[in-house]
């Protein structure tokens, strides 16, 4: 080891505060930067399995095709696997209870090369078909058509075709097993067919679609087969050519082609989905936030390093220390702090995320439904990106003040003279300022103005660190939004419904269980669902666009009327703030719960429908044949959702009104009808105290109904909404605390580098009431400036975080005002502490022997 | 034989109108072996003199010729070359470095020269300094006589041609001043050291064997006390 290098560590061994500063600033960013790159690895990893457990393994698939179809597929050079099966034909087990779904579709795999072990199963008893005649079916099948098969046992099952009358030809096309329920379809028997029974699985969505009339079957195809196939492909090596491919082959087969486009999204081969372009507009964003925080800090940690070194180096140089021996003494201390802080920071944040997925995994698995659990991936490129991304950052950070150090003239440093070349336009203040504030109060100002760069620096670093946490701050209230948008808000704990009871026993029953103790709030409600049509104008122009329009040009949409009894009807007002009075008795008039969040695939809107609905009048009917026209007047909005109302997430065209019981039951009339189911929603003090006495209430009034725990659901609700907040606080934490020390840093260093300056002040009798008060002002002028210029920065940040965000998760633009407000408390306070401390430290040195400055 | 030759050295600061001339038009030259002090009122340019000597500092024009080297011609890598093996500066204010101790402070220009230590050489100096029991110790360990004599060694371990020193004595007591002069002398006599000495002190100045007065930048008076 040379002397420079001998001369770093130890300088960094006596500022030791600063180096593990700087360490585990450079480690909180690689962990975050780590943690960035595995979140983000893990996240399409598990919505790769969801995507390949579901569709199973191929990238194009043709339909329709001829028996020599796989054979020309598999010619090519890049096919990789090739799965080939054949819907032999329906059956319709005879013994089947499911009216729903009564049939089986029949798939033949291919034999020859084993494309039944590809399809997307999960084998629970026996194995896959070998040969024609052997049949695998789903557990779901089993169940839900109460049939008792068991593997080995051999069925005879009624074949036949499903066919459906072309809506214009009338022609008899045949139905597909993937597609719904459709009128007029006719079944066409065929003749019966053998099978033996070798397996029992779970099979996935793609294979058995849950919205189709059939179950799935899966044979073999038998020798010879001549009917139409089914070629799915993998390529061999998956890369950007695969539409090239699949078209070329398809050129070749014909048939109809579909990519399999969610999962090559999730290979990361097409970018056309919002979803993309939230996760990586948010990845984008947090990896910026890092990059700036990480550079920031350790940039600033070097040029706090080189400016207490600053006279070494001169020193250095008037001995004879070459520029490449001064730059070498920087990267020499960055080499040594990567050495220890990178390593460290990829245990961290790989622990960090081992942790944290642990505790939310499953919240990140629901919120984007995805059947595979989420698991810690680590992959090497995307590992050696966030190390070489540090590495960068970190000679980056270093790379300005080495080439500095290596520019110091000695003579400058030896006569300490490089902070002062300033002009007197510089430090120029107001006239004003010294009135105002004292002349201590101006030579603040003017101190703060003095050394451009330490200035610079010292507001650099503060208006950072302001817009670091303020985008940290928005970006995790912004998700925290976004998530609480995927939870549904049950307000309830247990549901009481009465389905088979008269009107009377109903509601005495129902005051009856209102009436039992430990009930914190309770409702009792009904509803109906009726229909209306809306001419354009009564709509806002947002709903205009997500309702659809009839040909006439009106809007046809659905009317969800709740209805509450009176005390909870006047509870709820009050908590609305609105005027219970109008509502109450049989006034026609109901509450118009607007605006509602909908959720249309991964997207959360928050939608408002009507443009003017204060004091409007709408007219609805139940769908029932001869039900009469009902009118309703809308006398208040509030977008609080009343017990019965809250959680249940309604679909975008659809109204959710709350009216009396009185109101109701008049309709009921009009109707001439009184079966709407009931039910009473109670929240108890302790639900589980409260469950058993509404046991002991049943028992004791020998009645029916039916009791729905909701209990379970809230209390992991609000568990996961726990995690979600520790987790997002655990990175605003983070970020605060690299913001917290880039500041102390900068201004305590910065104070320490003045103490000649301050010592002179003293010896020329500056009062200790004066320092303190141009210190004040000082510390006032920086955080004023610091947050003058952050604060809007960040709000612009906040708008862009938002707008990124909006594409799948809309809500209002607002900001999180309280971090502004702790971004505001927080610069001052740590301007303000590390100067006073810093202050406190140099009372205690002798003047002179500051003044003297003997030993740099 | 001539070390050192000065010519019309000229040095000014700030802008074209409104700076300073510190050093105008200086010549002259220095004997091997010679021990020449540098006299003159403060602001007179005699540090920026020195300084520009030790190459530490550039002149606006002129030139320096050390062994009939041309300094100002020098890159910046030759110019610290240069520094480090030909030139040893000592300062009032010691400028040593107060995380390393007094034998790597006394060693620094030939660890940055990457070349070993003679420690014969080193014993026999540290010796001479009375630094012998201290070359542990950190400079914040030390008296400003021990540090002075620290700088004075770190000045002569290269076995520099040319020794300047800026006003050496000016941040000690008499009693130690005397001794720093004294060694230098002895320095000066035993290895026949040429020497430059920036000094107020008169007895000081009286010492050496030639005595050069700057005023408003010239030289006043150039006069030759002892051969």
């Amino acid at each position: 080891m040379n002397i420079i290098h001998r001369l770093t560590l130890k300088n960094m061994a006596q500022n030791r505060r600063r180096t593990l500063v700087t360490v585990l600033g450079v480690a909180v960013s690689v962990a975050m930067l780590t943690a960035v790159s595995l979140i983000a690895v893990s996240f399409l990893d598990m919505m790769q399995r969801t995507v390949l457990a579901d569709t199973g393994d191929w990238h194009v698939r043709f339909e329709g095709v001829s028996p020599a179809a796989p054979a020309a597929v598999r010619a090519d050079s890049q096919t990789g696997s090739v799965t080939t099966r054949g819907l032999l034909s329906y059956a319709k087990p005879p013994e089947s209870l499911d009216t729903q779904r009564p049939y089986l579709a029949l798939w033949g795999y291919d034999p020859s090369d084993q494309s039944a072990a590809r399809a997307p199963l999960t084998l629970e008893e026996g194995r896959l078909p070998e040969r024609a005649g052997e049949l695998v079916v789903s557990r779901a099948f089993l169940e839900t058509s109460a049939l008792d098969w068991q593997v080995g046992q051999q069925v005879v099952l009624p074949t036949g075709r499903r066919l459906v009358p072309d809506e214009q030809s009338g022609e008899l096309l045949p139905v597909s097993p993937s597609s719904p329920a459709v009128d007029g379809e006719q079944w066409l028997p065929e003749g019966s067919e053998r099978y033996t029974l070798v397996g029992i699985g779970s099979f996935s969505t793609g294979l058995e679609p849950s919205w189709s009339r059939s179950y799935t079957g899966i044979t073999c195809l038998p020798d010879g087969y001549g009917g139409q196939l089914e070629v799915s492909a993998s390529m061999a090596h998956l890369d950007r050519g695969v539409y090239d491919w699949g078209d070329r082959l398809w050129e070749q087969v014909g048939g109809a082609r579909t990519y399999n486009s969610e999962l090559l999204f999730y290979m990361g081969i097409t970018d056309d989905n919002t979803l993309y372009s939230t996760l990586f507009g948010a990845l984008a964003i947090v990896c910026g936030v890092i990059l700036v925080g990480s550079v920031s800090l350790i940039y600033n940690a070097f040029a706090i390093s080189l400016a207490e070194r600053g006279r070494t180096f001169g020193m250095l140089s008037s001995v004879g220390a070459t520029r490449r021996q001064k730059r070498g003494s920087v990267f020499f201390e960055a080499a040594l702090i990567g050495a220890a802080a990178i390593p460290l920071g990829l245990f961290a944040g790989w622990l960090g995320i081992k942790i944290t997925f642990a505790c939310i995994g499953s919240i990140v698995q629901e919120m984007f439904r995805a059947a595979q659990p989420l698991r810690v991936v680590i992959a090497p490129a995307a590992v050696c990106a966030a190390v070489l991304l540090s590495a960068a950052v970190l000679l980056l950070s270093a790379w300005v003040p080495a080439q500095r150090a290596s520019r110091i003239p000695p003579i400058e440093a030896i006569r300490g003279s490089r902070q002062v070349r300033i002009s007197p336009r510089q430090v120029r203040t107001s006239p004003i300022s010294r009135k105002l504030l004292g002349f201590e109060g101006e030579l603040g100002l003017k101190n703060s103005k003095r050394s451009r760069s330490r200035y610079l620096a010292t507001l650099l670093s503060l208006f950072v660190s302001v817009v670091l946490f303020l985008t940290a701050s928005t970006f995790t209230y912004y998700m925290g939004r976004s998530f609480s948008m995927t939870v549904e808000d049950v307000q309830f704990d247990y549901t009481v419904s009465f389905p088979y009871t008269s009107d009377s026993q109903r509601d005495r029953l129902a005051a009856g269980i209102q009436a039992l103790p430990g009930i914190e709030e309770s409702a009792c409600t009904q509803s109906l669902y009726g229909q209306l049509t809306l001419r354009p104008e009564q709509l806002t122009a947002e709903a205009r666009s997500a309702i659809w329009q009839r040909g006439d040009g009106l809007y046809p949409m659905g009317i969800q009327v709740y209805a509450l009894d009176e005390a909870s009807l006047q509870r709820y007002c009050r908590r609305a703030g609105l005027e219970a009075a109008p509502l109450l008795g049989e006034s026609g008039k109901g509450i118009l719960l607007s605006p509602q969040l909908y959720r249309v695939g991964h997207e959360f809107r928050e939608l408002r429908h009507l443009a003017d609905p204060l004091g409007s009048e709408l007219t609805f009917a139940t769908g029932e044949v001869g039900s009469p026209q009902l009118r309703l007047q809308i006398a208040g909005v509030s977008s609080e959702a009343p017990m019965p109302v809250a959680g249940a997430m309604g679909n975008s065209s659809t109204l959710a009104v709350l009216v009396s019981q009185d109101t109701f039951a008049g309709w009921l009339d009009q109707m001439g009808t009184d079966s709407r189911t009931a039910s009473v929603m109670v929240r108890a003090a302790d639900p589980d105290l409260f469950y058993s006495r509404l046991l002991q209430y049943q028992k004791e009034t020998r009645s029916e109904w039916s009791v729905t725990d909701f209990t379970r659901y809230r209390e992991q609700n609000s568990q996961l909404l726990l995690l979600v907040e520790v987790f997002v606080y655990g990175f605003v934490a983070l970020v605060a605390v690299v913001c917290g020390a880039n500041i102390w840093n900068t201004v305590s260093t910065g104070v320490a580098l003045r103490r000649r300056e301050f010592a002179m002040l003293h010896s020329v009798g500056i009062s200790p009431r004066g320092f303190r008060r141009m210190m004040r002002w000082e510390s006032l002028s920086y955080g004023v400036k610091a947050l003058a210029l952050g604060l809007p920065v960040s709000a612009l940040l906040a708008l862009g975080i938002y707008k990124v965000l909006e594409q799948n998760f809309a809500f209002a633009f607002s900001l999180p005002w309280g971090a502004y407000l702790a971004a505001v408390l927080g610069v001052f306070l740590l301007v303000g502490l590390p100067m006073s401390l810093s202050l406190r430290k140099l009372r205690r040195e002798n003047v002179m022997d500051a003044l003297k400055n003997e030993n740099l | 034989m001539e070390l050192l030759r000065v010519e019309n050295l000229c040095k000014h600061y700030g802008g074209r109108e409104t700076g300073t001339d510190a050093l105008k038009g200086v010549s002259f030259t220095v004997e091997k072996g010679e021990f020449v002090a540098i006299v003159g009122p403060s602001g007179s340019g005699k540090s920026t003199l020195l300084h520009i000597l030790g190459g530490v500092d550039r002149p606006t024009s002129g030139q320096v010729l050390v062994d009939g080297a041309d300094v100002y011609q020098m890159d910046e890598n030759a110019l610290a070359i240069f520094r480090r093996r030909q030139i040893g500066l000592i300062y009032q204010f010691y400028n040593l470095i107060p995380v390393l101790n007094v034998e790597e402070n006394i060693t620094l220009p030939l660890l940055l020269d990457g070349r070993k230590i003679d420690p014969f050489r080193l014993q026999n100096l540290v010796e001479k300094l009375g630094l012998g029991e201290r070359l542990g110790h950190l400079p914040s360990q030390l008296s400003g006589g021990q540090q002075q004599r620290v700088s004075i060694g770190r000045a002569l371990i290269a076995s520099p041609a040319l020794v300047l020193a800026d006003e050496p004595t000016g941040n000690l007591d008499s009693k130690n001043s005397g001794e720093i002069i004294g060694l230098l002398r002895d320095f000066h006599r035993t290895l026949d050291q040429t020497l430059l000495i920036i000094t107020h002190d008169e007895r000081i100045a009286l010492q050496a064997d030639r005595i050069i007065a700057i005023e408003d930048g010239q030289i006043a008076r150039d006069e030759v006390i002892r051969r």
